[in-house]
């Protein structure tokens, strides 16, 4: 027969060995956490794997893995990110914590590009009954998959569905406005050689096309006119074609460039400037 | 059922990832802005021999008036004149000459290209001095199925 | 009784305040580090494996361990280290064989031949039947992939097992066989008909369209000659010749590129042969 101090002393020793045990997880939690925080990810990761793996409870499941895929994402390392963010949604039942999850995965996207996939997953979260009050935050981000998309109109317009005057709403417009129609650089171009060089601001480039072809075209006109028809066509297929042609893809060229350092531009000023969530 | 299917997913990309942490990383600096992949022509001139000078002049003048007005016209990287001026570089100028003719009817064939040279980028192919030199040590072979720079 | 659990919660206590602190705790003791460096090697997280590993004093460390983080090393591709640690394992340990394995292994994949055939001949007369054998095997092979000479085929072929045989023969085939072109007759073939030593050499388009251009170049210098246009008429034959040579120059060039092809596919044949045998190193039961 035990008796009742001899009971209080297993009692004891027993609680006190689960103590240890949730001290030395605790305490190796904070020892991974402050890594991160010292922003050594890759050791960061080693001891949250550590912790996970003395962890049998998994009760550190979702903030560890959480923590991995944070430490991946700051590496670059963007796939294994996007693996242990999903291990860290499947160590919890809590819908708001799946959400940012799963907004995570999102952001993950966006920053190695695969905009479509951002779509896809936004499109899910819209459709997800589970997330109906976060309507407003998959709109947030489905604006910036547009700005990550280059299309600045369009993330406008879904700033523009939460506020008005939304911050971004107003960066984007100016980024858009800014942009070079590539239908009206070509057009124009086509026209007359060299227009749709002078619209994007590419003058040496337009006086050139528009030089060469004028030259090309007069000369192969006087070989028809003095009835030297191949050599008029020989002037006209190989050297006053080739420079139109060369015209209208420098035009479109030009837009598309003059557009991506517009786009760099907005995106560089998001970066180091915008304040709220971002990815 | 979709988190069987999650879980094999993950097991999937962790046999197929493992490599990432071979190599100890650091932080990395992610911009937002994307590379412009835009071709910027080298305008320098070289100065270490009168013959060098003149070649990369006369490269310069027909890239500025004449190459980068008359539209897309070479498949390959490097272009038929950059070709030019690296293969008389390389070796001299009578057969830096006779590499660019060739170079240049294996321009004008239209077939079967891309099963012979490797991509570069997403326009042109990969062709490189260094195949036609005929120094055997020099050629390194690279198969028409990888991508020697991506998009 | 009290004073007992008295003592018991102030350890308690100390031993907690020092985790938080310190970040040392049963954790990082010897027995756990080692659990967590098997549980990631078995996960093929290498360098943290090995890092693991070696966070344990030299004199404490077994050689299993010693080999397990070799192996590691030898797997992210930091060969010298590897190596290190490998020549370090002792003759009479279990894993020496399976060492001498792994060294020939990172000769081969550091493409130096000959150091490997001396690594393996100066070992051979050890008491070692099966790494033997293996080491054999990758030694033989190592010969098709260097300029040396190479042994007769039965000697080349004796180590290797009944169902390997076929694969190796094919190969040893090849290697003394490459179905090469000769770039003179390339070129020769290119000067009697332009474009013909590429047709040879297998780039028959190309060949095609060398014929075109000489052809339309010759012609049109013959035309304008014969239209009396001197001055185009030596600028077409100027450039008729140029491509005429540039044909030749280009089709002992194709015949050489062909022959890198031959060599680089061989070399790719082989390679995967050898890995699939996984370098003839039998496999460890380390994750079982």
């Amino acid at each position: 027969m035990l008796t009742f101090r001899k009971m209080l002393l297993i009692l004891f020793i027993l609680t006190n060995t689960c103590v240890l045990a949730q001290s030395n997880l605790q305490a190796q939690y904070d020892y991974a956490s402050k890594q991160f925080n010292d922003e050594k990810y890759f050791d960061a990761i080693t001891e949250f794997k550590r912790l996970l793996f003395f962890d049998s409870l998994k009760q550190y499941s979702f903030d560890a893995n959480k923590y991995i895929a944070m430490s991946y994402k700051q590496g670059g390392k963007f796939t294994d990110a996007i693996k242990y963010f999903s291990l860290s949604e499947l160590g919890t039942t809590n819908l708001d914590s799946i959400f940012d999850i799963k907004i995570e995965i999102v952001k993950i996207n966006l920053l190695r590009r695969t905009i479509y996939r951002t779509f896809d997953l936004l499109n899910d979260l819209n459709e997800d009954i589970l997330f109906k009050a976060k309507k407003d935050k998959i709109t947030y981000w489905k604006g910036w998959a547009y700005i990550f998309n280059d299309d600045w109109e369009k993330a406008s317009e879904e700033f523009a569905k939460l506020d008005i005057n939304h911050e971004l709403k107003i960066i984007c417009d100016n980024v858009s406005e800014a942009q070079f129609s590539k239908t009206k650089a070509k057009v124009l171009s086509y026209i007359l050689p060299g227009a749709g060089q002078f619209y994007t601001g590419n003058y040496i480039s337009g006086i050139l096309s528009l030089s060469w072809v004028a030259l090309w075209s007069y000369i192969a006109v006087e070989a028809f006119l003095a009835d030297r028809i191949f050599d008029g066509l020989m002037v006209a297929n190989f050297l006053a074609f080739r420079f139109y042609n060369g015209n209208v893809q420098n035009a479109e060229k030009f837009a598309d460039e003059r557009n991506s350092e517009l786009t760099n531009w907005g995106l560089n000023y998001l970066q180091n400037n915008y304040r709220g969530p971002k990815p | 059922m979709k988190k069987i299917f999650t879980v094999l997913l993950i097991f999937y990309t962790l046999c197929v990832y493992a490599q990432t942490d071979w190599v100890k990383w650091e932080k990395a600096d992610l911009p937002y802005s994307k590379n412009n992949e835009h071709t910027k022509r080298d305008y320098s001139i070289p100065g270490e021999s009168f013959s060098e000078a003149a070649l990369k002049s006369l490269a310069s003048a027909y890239w500025f008036f004449i190459s980068d007005v008359d539209g897309e016209n070479c498949p390959f990287n490097p272009s038929c004149s950059g070709f030019l001026i690296e293969a008389i570089k390389e070796t001299n100028l009578p057969q830096g000459t006779l590499m660019f003719f060739d170079r240049f009817t294996r321009d004008l064939n239209i077939f079967g290209r891309m099963n012979h040279y490797p991509r570069y980028g997403a326009l042109h192919l990969y062709d490189p001095v260094d195949l036609y030199t005929l120094n055997e040590d020099k050629i390194q072979y690279l198969p028409p199925t990888i991508l020697i720079k991506s998009e | 009784m009290i004073k007992l659990i008295l003592i018991s919660l102030s350890a308690a206590s100390f031993t907690y305040s020092q985790n938080i602190n310190s970040g040392v705790n049963v954790l990082h003791q010897k027995e756990n580090i080692i659990k967590f460096a098997d549980y990631l090697f078995c996960e093929k997280d290498y360098l943290r494996s090995a890092n693991e590993y070696l966070r344990i004093d030299e004199g404490l460390r077994d050689e299993k361990i010693n080999f397990k983080i070799a192996l590691s090393f030898s797997t992210i591709g930091d060969y010298s280290t590897a190596k290190n640690i490998f020549r370090q394992i002792n003759e009479s340990s279990p894993y020496y064989g399976s060492s001498r394995l792994e060294i020939m292994k990172i000769f081969f994949l550091e493409e130096r031949y000959h150091e490997l055939g001396e690594y393996f001949r100066t070992g051979r007369n050890l008491n070692l039947s099966t790494e033997n054998t293996s080491g054999e095997k990758l030694y033989s092979l190592s010969f098709l992939k260097d300029q040396q000479t190479i042994p007769a085929f039965e000697n080349f072929v004796k180590a290797f097992d009944a169902d390997e045989k076929n694969e190796v023969a094919a190969l040893y085939q090849l290697k003394m066989n490459p179905p090469n072109k000769n770039p003179l007759i390339a070129s020769v073939l290119s000067a009697i008909i332009p474009g013909a030593g590429k047709i040879y050499t297998g780039d028959i388009g190309d060949g095609i369209f060398t014929f075109l251009t000489t052809g339309v170049f010759t012609f049109l210098a013959y035309d304008n000659f014969k239209a009396e246009h001197n001055f185009r008429g030596w600028l077409f034959s100027g450039l008729a010749v140029m491509f005429y040579g540039g044909n030749i120059y280009g089709s002992f060039a194709s015949a050489q590129i062909h022959n890198a092809r031959i060599k680089y596919e061989f070399n790719l044949q082989l390679d995967s042969f050898i890995k699939l045998k996984n370098y003839f190193i039998p496999q460890y039961d380390f994750c079982k």
